[in-house]
């Protein structure tokens, strides 16, 4: 019987995330206080 | 606010939701309007890895213009086309010292699967040392894999697990 070869994790996916999008998207509004 | 920033929105919250069908729609309307928006098509690659199309992924990446934005992309797709060579071949460009950490467990991972048992090893043990993340737990689980692997098949590797295990 050969040796079973221990299982693994696959830890890669987690690192798999959407670039910056910062030029995509509308700035965020600021409040702005009326004196 | 433009069409196309309003898709970037609803791309963005329904990837936050890990509604990766919704994101895909999303980045499919902007790249309808912009073919070659290059930020378009890095997010379409991402959302087809979320949703396992590793084979339509690898397409979709092709068209990015900047590879190495992609790179972690291409390979981890390749990894999971099970396209082993190709991954080493496609690292090799960089220096081991000089391969970013996720590339880095990527080869670790790689290395193990090609049972190359002493490289994986090595790579496991640096990564220990500079990741600190929620999954240390399951990398010390692969690295124990990987030793185990190097003795049951050369005879060597325990006695280098100094504070590792």
């Amino acid at each position: 019987i050969p040796p079973v070869k221990p299982f693994t994790f696959d830890l890669v996916l987690n690192s798999v995330k959407l670039p910056s999008l910062e030029d995509k998207l509308q700035p965020k509004k600021t409040a702005t206080k009326t004196v | 606010m433009t069409d196309v920033s309003q898709h970037f929105e609803d791309l963005v919250r329904h990837h936050n939701n890990e509604d990766f069908d919704k994101a895909l729609k999303s980045v499919n309307t902007i790249l309808k309007e912009i073919p070659t928006d290059q930020k378009a098509l890095h997010c379409k690659t991402v959302c087809l890895v979320q949703l396992s199309k590793f084979t339509e992924a690898l397409e979709v990446a092709k068209k990015v213009t900047d590879q190495n934005s992609v790179l972690l992309l291409v390979t981890y797709s390749l990894y999971r086309l099970n396209r082993y060579p190709e991954i080493i071949e496609r690292l090799s460009q960089y220096n081991a010292n000089d391969l970013p950490l996720d590339l880095k467990e990527l080869k670790a991972q790689t290395l193990y699967k090609l049972e190359k048992y002493a490289d994986s090893v090595d790579l496991y043990k640096d990564l220990l040392k500079k990741q600190r993340d929620d999954l240390d737990t399951e990398r010390q689980s692969n690295f124990l894999a990987a030793l185990t692997q190097l003795h049951a098949t050369t005879g060597k590797g325990y006695a280098s697990v100094g504070n590792f295990a």
